[in-house]
């Protein structure tokens, strides 16, 4: 199976207030076909970044990217915006946090879902809406000819998120972005949220990236995960391996802090200190002054990912993996 | 014995007793021409005990009215109908002039810490200020914050700094600081990790195990995350549409689930384990507005094994041994 | 030890840092135009010391004298000098603009604190009061107030102060309603605080940045209508200096000697037009969304001279 998207080495610069934040570090990410590839971090860690900068969705002006995103093996990044808008909608959907804020409230759920169609397709007004009845019974909004005319304020969040999915995988996409598509949402939605999600995936085969800092959620729907922090994706595994076998130091320390049923002692592991702010990158590893196992080559250089040899694709970013 | 039993055997006084609760809303459509006015029923008849060193998790979704249930309980709101007894004391009707004594006793900590505070205050002068509100000398205010800093972990020169500048995990302690200032024999935690980070949030979770070993705090835990909750609290009441559905010590409610509200939502929570294939109970269409509730139970239009009666009669919350409680027809 | 404790026995918390955020502060625009007010504010203030002639002096000899050595700017018709009148005039103009929008603050703040934070009865009756106000143009309402209280500059402030105050009030609640819902209000009153202490305490400072913004507006607004006032004779009463006195005594003489009627006007145009790229300039400093940040190269430019300098003055140490 050919990988569908490879980031590589991919760093982003904003300019801020504050001054040059260096958002991204050198982000490395495989995706391959038909596979929900978790993307998991505590927040500020660069996780939603990666999604913008993989769509080509920053202002360029306050803005500056470097790297490579193979998207079906040619680099979108020097793309004309002309082109990426192609793609965009197209062949690579994004999906968001907050449905409510996201769909155009001005617009009805029909036309705004018809308008994919439109522009992608070429389609005329009747052979839209066709298709947007179908798309609508596809996600699972009943009934669908009610729903077509409503305006997304009169939808509940469950609904709205699954408007929002379907206007994203109406052109049958290769590879689906959902940005904590599920973080706004009650628990029992978000459980029909993710089954809708794992579904479609079956169907249409296509690749999924799924970021969300809940472990729960990778655990139930991906099939691999990479953990990033501080701008750098840390470890990269498949789902069962860094549930059970994390190598990074942080990932271990992340999964080992989340409250777990029938645990023994009412104390969870923490970490100490705070992720670094991202302005003046020092050197060596980022996580070193908050890790366990840090020495004064963790502090002075930053470190290779390297392969852990107990599973396929296993790599983390450490000098001293916890596989070794 | 724990601390807990020792403090639950001891006479464990209620420190907060709530009958009937109701808290409704006006929703400003209809009450022209004659017609009823709609009103959004948050809080429609909800009745519990807290017990002196007890740890309460109330859980539920949005609309479930857990929010709202902190607010009455703390007298921020008004109460439409029913009765809160704090320590012996019916607040219920208290005019707010009479609840400034009570508010000593009775703190909240918010969901969101950086919100939390005034912006253009720094740490320092906002503590300070809890103590002269309430007719503290300055010296012993000094003297509680510095107890307090060693307690939540944070050094001195953090007082000078202003919210802006510290992250969310301290921040909420200094929140949790706050609210302990005065020595309140009660505290409200409103959704007060669902805003952190996992690894901030298990911070802070430690800090409530010790504070409550320190401190035997009697505390009202509201949340949506239920792992969270089983991890936290000695008794778990979980919500829907403003009711207590059920309700037990934590152990019980977590290896034995009656109501089947309760059980979708344990099972809709994605587990952090690959390996758990469980039976996921997904439930069909979404939570009914509290505005216009139909009769019968409110939880008939959602569940699978819903029947005529559920339809026609709402079920009150009956004792099913072991302080276990539900209100469903079917059991 | 308590668990928590093992936390930072190792590890300092880390603070977010204090870096001084990027100046917009004093860009181009906002140092010219606050150094053209300081120069004006400081002409004014120094009046006394720096005018050649006092201001009511008549020299009926040089009436519409044209500008000379000994009168810089040409006198009047009853032979005052110009520019010492210019710089008087100023005194009064700025004197009692102030005046205007500290009764504006001192009246509207209040009240809009109170209707956004209460709400309900008290805001629809400070509504309404507003909205009958704001229903007038400004000077018809000005006039009306001046005609009830009687000619003269004190009554001029007042009666401005007056018709401003609507607009503050808006601004106010406005501001108040958003503050209010926030977490940190709600906080304070479980913790038992007076409504007073979290409205003026709590509420006000947070309101201070947009209310700034809008005050320097207000005084440039209440130059140009204390200006119209004096203009039409209800303001300023003769043979006091002003601005908009001496714009409508030089109307007059618009062909013979232009320079009596151009020299005040042209002082208000500059004033007002300094205090708008200020307030401009504070509104930036404020919303740091809105400020325009240097590219990359020219950041990047900047800490390398930074860090070259740092690294000289250590070597040289």
């Amino acid at each position: 199976m050919s990988a569908l998207l490879e980031v590589k080495d991919l760093k982003v610069d904003l300019m801020s207030v504050r001054g040059i934040v260096h958002a991204l570090d050198g982000v490395n990410l495989t995706i391959e076909e038909g596979e929900i590839h978790g993307l998991v971090g505590e927040s500020g860690c660069g996780k939603s970044m990666t999604s913008r900068a993989v769509m080509r969705l920053l202002p360029p002006a306050r803005s500056r990217i470097s790297g490579q995103v193979l998207f079906r093996g040619s680099d979108l990044l020097p793309l004309h915006e002309r082109e990426m808008r192609k793609i965009r909608g197209d062949r690579i959907s994004l999906i968001f946090q907050d449905p409510m804020t996201s769909l155009n409230p001005l617009m009805t759920v029909g036309q705004q879902i018809g308008e994919v169609f439109r522009l992608h397709e070429g389609s005329t007004a009747a052979e839209a809406r066709t298709k947007t009845l179908a798309m609508l019974e596809k996600v699972g909004i009943y009934p669908p000819e009610k729903r077509i005319g409503q305006y997304p304020h009169e939808l509940s969040g469950g609904l709205q998120q699954r408007v929002m999915i379907a206007m994203a995988i109406a052109n049958h996409p290769d590879l689906l972005i959902a940005d904590e598509p599920t973080t706004a949402l009650d628990v029992t939605i978000q459980a029909q949220i993710l089954e809708l999600l794992k579904s479609l995936q079956r169907d249409t085969g296509m690749s999924i990236l799924l970021i969300t800092h809940n472990f729960g959620v990778v655990a139930e729907v991906c099939d691999r995960v990479s953990v990033m922090y501080a701008g750098r994706i840390a470890e990269s595994a498949d789902t069962r391996t860094i549930f059970h076998n994390a190598a990074h130091p942080y990932s271990k320390a992340l999964i080992d802090s989340i409250p777990k049923a029938g645990g023994t002692s009412k104390y969870l592991e923490t970490i100490p200190g705070s992720p670094p702010e991202l302005y003046n990158t020092q050197p060596g590893c980022p996580f070193a002054p908050r890790c366990a196992f840090a020495d004064d080559q963790c502090a002075s250089a930053a470190p290779a990912t390297r392969e852990c040899g107990d599973a396929p694709g296993h790599t983390a970013a450490c000098w001293h993996p916890l596989c070794r | 014995m724990t601390m807990e039993q020792q403090n639950v055997a001891a006479g464990g006084q209620p420190v907060l007793q709530v009958r009937d609760l109701k808290k409704y809303y006006p929703t400003g459509s209809g009450g022209a021409f004659g017609k009823p006015k709609k009103m959004l029923h948050a809080l429609d008849g909800v009745s519990f005990e807290v017990r002196r060193g007890e740890i309460l998790g109330i859980v539920g979704e949005s609309g479930c009215g857990k929010s709202t249930l902190g607010r009455c309980v703390l007298r921020l709101v008004d109460i439409t109908g029913g009765s809160v007894v704090f320590e012996g004391r019916d607040i219920t009707s208290l005019p707010r002039a009479a609840l400034k004594n009570c508010r000593r006793d009775m703190q909240m900590i918010f969901q969101n810490p950086y919100s939390s505070f005034d912006p253009k205050q720094s740490i320092g002068s906002a503590l300070r200020e809890v103590g002269q509100v309430h007719g503290q000398s300055r010296q012993q205010t000094e003297d509680r914050i510095r107890e307090l800093l060693e307690d939540i972990s944070l050094p001195e020169d953090i007082l000078l700094r202003s919210p802006g500048e510290l992250s969310g995990g301290q921040l909420q302690r200094l929140a949790i600081a706050r609210a302990l200032l005065l020595d309140p024999h009660f505290i409200v935690a409103d959704e007060a990790v669902s805003a952190l980070d996992v690894s901030v949030q298990a911070q802070i979770l430690n800090l409530i195990v010790d504070l409550r070993q320190k401190l035997s705090m009697t505390m009202m835990f509201i949340s949506h995350d239920m792992t969270v909750v089983e991890h936290t609290c000695d008794t778990v009441a979980v919500m829907y549409l403003g009711r207590i559905v059920e309700m037990a010590p934590t152990a019980e409610l977590f290896a034995n689930v009656l109501h089947p509200y309760t059980q979708a939502l344990l099972s809709a929570i994605p587990k952090a384990d690959p390996d758990l294939e469980k039976q996921r109970i997904i439930l069909e269409g979404d939570v009914q507005s509290a505005i216009d509730l139909p009769k019968g139970c409110r939880f008939a239009s959602r569940c699978r094994r819903c029947t005529e009666q559920c339809r026609q009669s709402e079920p009150e919350l009956r004792d099913f041994g072991g302080g276990h409680r539900a209100a469903c027809h079917l059991l | 030890m308590n668990h928590s404790e093992k936390l930072y026995s190792s590890h300092p918390p880390l603070y977010r840092s204090k870096k001084k955020q990027q100046g917009v502060l004093f860009t181009l625009p906002m140092a010219i135009s606050l150094a053209v007010l300081l120069l004006i504010i400081f002409c004014c203030v120094a009046a006394p010391a720096i005018s050649p002639y006092s201001p009511t002096q008549q020299d009926l000899a040089s009436s519409l004298a044209k500008p000379s050595a000994a009168h810089l700017l040409g006198c009047d018709k009853v032979g005052r000098d110009l520019l010492t009148r210019l710089f008087y005039g100023g005194r009064t103009t700025l004197l009692s603009a102030i005046g205007v929008v500290a009764l504006s603050i001192l009246i509207g703040m209040p009240l809009g604190l109170f209707a956004g934070y209460y709400g309900k009865t008290v805001d629809t009756i400070i509504g309404r009061v507003c909205d009958v106000l704001l229903a007038f143009p400004s000077l018809l309402l000005a006039f009306v107030f001046v005609a009830g209280l009687g000619r003269g500059l004190g009554n001029a402030v007042i009666a401005l102060g007056i018709v401003y105050v609507p607009m503050l009030t808006r601004l106010v609640r406005s501001l108040t309603l958003v503050e209010k819902n926030k977490t940190y209000v709600e906080a304070m009153v479980s913790i038992g605080y007076s409504d007073f202490r979290i409205m003026f305490r709590h509420i006000l400072p947070n309101c201070i940045s947009t209310v700034t913004v809008q005050i320097t507006l207000d005084l440039a607004y209440a130059i140009l209508d204390l200006a119209a006032l004096s203009f039409l004779g209800l303001g300023v009463q003769p043979p006091t200096a002003d601005w908009g006195a001496m714009l409508d005594e030089g109307r007059n003489f618009l062909l013979q000697t232009p320079l009596l009627a151009i020299a005040p006007g042209l002082a208000i145009v500059v004033v007002v037009v300094a205090l708008n790229i200020f307030s401009d300039g504070l509104h930036q400093y404020f919303e740091p969304i809105q400020r325009k940040l240097p590219s990359f190269k020219a950041y990047e430019k900047r800490e390398a001279r930074l860090a070259q300098r740092q690294a000289k003055e250590a070597a040289g140490v």
